[in-house]
């Protein structure tokens, strides 16, 4: 057997294949065939064919404007929200090995992020890549009311933005509670306290009072908005394990969501907007 | 159709609402105590009812339809034995089976539903226990899908079956004026034509039912983002002997109950420790003897009244009382608030008695 093998060895070494065939005998082969279906792309075909049949670029415009990738136009600010909301899952992901999301634990499962866990620093990242991401989620809404580009067709994808900003500071806001120290407790206290003053909804808000049966309030401090959000009267261990479902699994599901549809409106809509 | 329509639709949402408000019930530990819970139990029972009638209504309208299609399918035998053999009504044993069995199918889903359900009722007697009722809601929320599911799909299924036998049989081109059908019953085109009103017709009481049963399969979702019970500090709890209280404020219940126990000259008050801005904790400053919030600075008198910082309006006072064993007893869930003039009322203050 091993006799067999030096020998097909030294048949391949006497027949020294060139490159040239050995990329045809791969770009030929069944296994690249099924998964590419187009030739290389060095012909206008082959590269809508490249972006067309890939389910991550098809998405995208198959051709974009000169003037409409410049740095100077777009700033990139899309593109990097994008890449820092994938950071963010990869870093996110991550730190969901280590963290447990109970009032016994939160708090000691961050300080060991940053004191035992062997790159701890991935709960930085994961930090400042979200500071950063807001940052720039609100420069490219900036960018796109300068240069016009939420002007018809684009006035849906705006709306798909504005969406996507909103889900942007949710989970900035819901990842804000999970360190559990005391800025997190009040900072949630105090930003959660506003939803009691939600109409209809919250038992402070306008309206509340009004919805009620035979003198009783169907809306109070036990039933209403503030309650569900909280998982009780006050910020808790509750509150805790909801805005780590909302962070973690929830909001992400819906961002991406709209994310693909935001990809996908730019492309429908014409690319890039051009330059005014 | 677009009046039948109408009240059908009239009826799912009333139905939807009915489930709505039974799924949402007050909770035992809230602010407004037992009337709420009274009625929550009144709302329930409504709720119940409602769904049980939707159940018997639906069973009721299969039998109908049941009864409609034997009575038809026999007149229908009698004239193909009556004109011999034409041949067009082959498939007519073929039709009734199908259609039978699911009709069959659906009524005993449905009564086995309401019959369990009923049973469950029986067993958990406690109808005000707020919990065994929301384990019935729930339950029938999920119990009620499956049999409307099966409604539609029998409705469906039904109408699809007489589509196909009904273009394939009847002259098509024949006129037909006949009346809006008065039930759904009479809606089901039995040997006749299928009209475009009928098949309307039908699509929107499949429909309305499809639409009904996913409210309140949604409603069960809404109702489980409001837990009955919460592990927090119960708002009502003793707060030792008056003797062991000296002049001054005093946070032993600052951390479990967020209430601080001051002690003047005269007696005793339960200060909230909730700041009137947005809800962080004061700390209280003994030396300046004041409390100061730590998140936008408001300052409270020892009194509760505020001085300076955004808060617009004094702390809230609790309820304090001497318990039978001469204990103080505070209650959270009663509140006295000074700007509405309720720092006077009899509970707001425990005179000291020595």
């Amino acid at each position: 057997m091993l006799d067999g093998l030096k020998k097909t060895i030294k048949e391949m070494m006497a027949n020294k294949p060139s490159p040239e065939a050995i990329k045809n005998e791969i770009a030929e082969g069944q296994v690249w065939k099924s998964i590419f279906r187009h030739g290389y792309p060095d012909t206008p075909r082959n590269r809508i064919m490249a972006v067309l049949s890939n389910v991550f670029l098809h998405l995208h415009p198959v051709k974009a404007r000169h003037s409409g990738v410049k740095m100077s136009y777009t700033w990139c600010m899309g593109g990097l929200s994008f890449f820092l909301f994938l950071n963010l899952t990869v870093t996110g992901v991550l730190l969901m090995f280590y963290y447990r999301p109970t009032a016994e634990y939160a708090y000691y499962d961050i300080v060991a992020l940053r004191e035992h866990v062997p790159l701890g620093i991935m709960r930085e990242l994961h930090r400042w890549a979200a500071h950063a991401m807001v940052i720039s989620v609100w420069l490219h809404m900036f960018r796109v009311f300068m240069t016009g580009s939420y002007k018809p067709p684009r006035e849906f994808n705006w709306v798909i933005g504005v969406l996507l900003l909103v889900l942007t500071l949710l989970l900035s806001f819901t990842g804000y509670l999970l360190p559990w120290d005391q800025l997190a407790m009040w900072a949630i206290t105090v930003g959660t306290n506003m939803a009691r003053a939600t109409p209809f909804m919250g038992y402070e808000g306008p309206g509340a009072s009004m919805i009620q049966i035979g003198g009783v309030h169907l809306v109070h401090g036990g039933s209403d908005i503030h309650f569900a959000l909280l998982g009780g009267h006050f910020v808790g261990e509750p509150t805790l394990l909801r805005f780590y479902v909302l962070h973690c699994v929830f909001i992400p599901i819906v961002a991406a969501t709209l994310m693909a549809i935001h990809f996908w409106r730019v492309r429908k809509d014409g690319g890039i907007s051009g330059p005014l | 159709m677009i009046s039948r329509c109408g009240g059908q639709t009239r009826f799912s949402s009333l139905l939807a609402s009915i489930l709505f408000f039974s799924a949402c019930p007050s909770f035992a530990d809230s602010d407004p105590g037992s009337d709420s819970a009274a009625l929550s139990a009144n709302i329930i029972t409504a709720g119940m009812v409602g769904a049980c009638l939707l159940f018997l209504y639906v069973a009721f309208l299969t039998v109908t339809f049941l009864v409609k299609a034997l009575k038809e399918s026999a007149a229908a035998k009698k004239e193909a034995a009556a004109h011999g053999s034409h041949g067009s009504h082959k498939t007519e044993g073929f039709a009734l089976p199908l259609v039978t069995w699911i009709g069959l199918a659906f009524t005993a889903i449905a009564l086995g539903s309401i019959f369990i359900v009923g049973f469950m009722v029986l067993i958990e007697t406690d109808l005000s226990s707020t919990s065994s009722i929301s384990a019935f809601i729930i339950t029938m929320g999920c119990v009620g899908f499956v049999p409307l599911a099966l409604y539609v799909a029998f409705l469906t299924l039904s109408f699809v079956w007489k589509a196909f036998r009904g273009v394939s049989e009847v002259d098509v081109h024949a006129p037909t004026h006949a009346p809006v059908p008065a039930d759904l019953a009479a809606a089901i085109p039995l040997n006749t034509q299928v009209t475009r009103r009928s098949f309307l017709s039908l699509l929107g009481w499949a429909w309305v039912a499809f639409t009904a049963a996913t409210m309140g399969a949604l409603s069960t979702m809404l109702r489980f983002a409001f837990p009955n019970v919460t592990f927090e500090p119960p708002l009502k709890f003793t707060a030792g002997f008056p003797d062991t209280y000296s002049i001054g404020v005093d946070e032993r219940f600052k951390d479990g109950h967020r209430v601080w126990i001051i002690r003047d000259q005269k007696g005793f008050y339960a200060l909230s420790t909730i700041c009137t801005h947005l809800g962080c904790t004061p700390n209280w400053l003994l030396a300046e003897q004041k409390f100061k919030c730590p998140c936008h600075g408001s300052g409270f008198y020892p009194t509760g009244v505020n001085f300076e910082g955004p808060a617009p309006r004094p702390l809230e006072r609790f309820q304090i009382t001497l318990g039978d064993d001469g204990q103080i007893v505070v209650d959270e869930s009663v509140k006295f608030q000074q700007e509405l003039g309720q720092w006077g009322l009899p509970g707001s203050f425990l005179e000291y008695k020595a």
